[in-house]
């Protein structure tokens, strides 16, 4: 159900007249028939649906599991390791092809929303059995994971406040002007995704009727104006969710923060879709850099290079199935993992104070910013471009070519 | 009660009329694109 679809027009409608006509459990319990039955137009087959009950109960019974626990034991970590795997199956990412060939990929199981729903079903597990959630309820939980607002695309909401929002419902009453500016968000999204992003997918095309002829120009505008127009149709689609859930009662996360004026690989993750950057740095990075304290503690920056490249490889791995998004994680890890080298090195070598002076320069940041936007629009080309067959053939006739 | 954060200052009947406006010129360009058909990128073009 496309947000712009007339479909969609007519459920938002009916479920904001709904929605307020009674109290805590009434919301509560429309909040998640409305997220069924979105999620439902999505759904295409039994077998697709009998899958999702599945991940769904799984994940709770694992988060109980751990809360009784009180500790992240062998078992949840074998559980959450077969919850990446069997999304990696059911996405179909072709670097298990030649791992296993491509049976486990013949299947006809498709859940929308799912890598979101694993992103908060591992959140949940980890946080019940770190004790750090203080009560799990099956209800909210589904709430949580299927809810409408969310389940496309984030931004990632934690369980604790949108728990706390959930059993508050009840006592949601919004005022005049609240309304009126969550539904200039949610306007704003509006133009943002279906005016002011196929104007910038469009542009070089347009433009280059007019007055381009040059097939090098227009991929020149092209490699500033396709950044801009996934920042405008995320962006912007963020602000719809996010002025939709002010209405009905939850505060969810903003998800960015002047993106394109980043400074360096990992300032732009600090404000592109910062929601998954946290969840990328509470559950792989800071697990990874602990583990590996824990065996060898001598060498703390050796540490923190090599888990940012892992959870930026990851990243851009995330994107996408085909091999061309591994490339992009590679982009995204060699990126991120350079620029935290490089402070780390200026700041042995020269010592905070000087690093920070250094990073403050208005020149040093200008081009930072200027360096940092054409290394995000170049890594965008591989998002735009699927460039798995020569990618592939490359690394084949490499492997051949050195036997 | 969810009232709007506190950073967020009250604002007065004229900005709020404005407010209104403003909500209302955005869902119409955004149904007039829609109208126009999003794929037509003469037109979009030719908006701006």
């Amino acid at each position: 159900m496309p947000f712009d679809s007339v479909n969609f027009a007519i459920f938002i409608i009916t479920f904001i007249v709904i929605y307020p006509l009674g109290g805590e459990k009434w919301r509560q319990r429309v909040l998640i028939i409305a997220s069924a039955v979105f999620l439902a137009t999505y759904l295409q087959n039994v077998v697709s649906l009998a899958a999702l009950a599945g991940i769904l109960v799984g994940g709770y019974l694992a988060a109980l599991y751990g809360r009784k626990q009180g500790r992240i034991t062998p078992g949840i970590l074998v559980y959450i390791l077969f919850s990446v795997v069997v999304f990696a199956i059911l996405k179909k990412y072709q670097i298990l092809v030649p791992l296993f060939g491509d049976i486990l990929l013949q299947h006809t199981i498709s859940i929308i929303g799912y890598s979101y729903m694993l992103f908060r079903q591992i959140h949940v597990i980890v946080d019940a059995s770190q004790q750090t959630i203080p009560e799990i309820d099956f209800l909210s939980y589904l709430a949580y994971i299927l809810s409408f607002l969310t389940l496309l695309a984030g931004p990632i909401q934690r369980y604790q406040p949108f728990r706390k929002q959930w059993l508050e419902l009840g006592d949601h009453q919004i005022r005049l002007e609240s309304a009126l500016r969550a539904l200039n968000r949610i306007a704003g999204g509006y133009v943002a995704v279906y005016v002011i992003a196929p104007l910038m997918l469009n542009l070089p095309y347009t433009a280059s009727n007019y007055f381009l002829a040059s097939p090098n120009l227009q991929s020149v505008i092209n490699f500033y104006t396709y950044p801009l127009y996934v920042f405008f149709n995320f962006a912007g689609y963020c602000s719809i969710v996010i002025g939709l859930g002010r209405i009905v009662g939850f505060q969810i996360p903003e998800n960015f923060d002047k993106p394109y004026l980043s400074r360096d690989p990992l300032d732009f993750w600090n404000r592109w879709h910062i929601t998954l950057s946290q969840w990328l740095r509470d559950y792989v990075f800071t697990p990874f850099y602990k583990a590996m304290m824990m065996r060898s503690a001598e060498s703390p920056i050796l540490w923190a290079i090599v888990g940012y490249f892992i959870t930026f490889l990851l990243a851009g791995m995330w994107h996408g199935t085909t091999v061309s998004f591994f490339v992009l994680g590679l982009i995204y890890g060699v990126g991120a993992s350079s620029a935290k080298a490089l402070e780390l090195l200026i700041q042995k070598r020269y010592g905070r104070q000087a690093y920070k002076r250094f990073y403050n320069n208005r020149i040093v940041s200008s081009v930072s910013i200027i360096l940092t936007l054409n290394f995000i629009a170049f890594s965008f080309i591989f998002i735009q471009n699927d460039y798995s067959p020569q990618i592939t053939a490359w690394i084949t006739n490499t492997i051949k070519g050195g036997t | 009660m969810n009232t709007p954060p506190s950073e967020e200052k009250s604002l007065n009947r004229r900005t709020l009329i404005w407010l209104v406006i403003f909500i209302a010129l955005q869902f119409g360009l955004f149904f007039l694109v829609k109208i126009a058909g999003v794929q037509n990128e003469l037109f979009v073009y030719q908006l701006f």
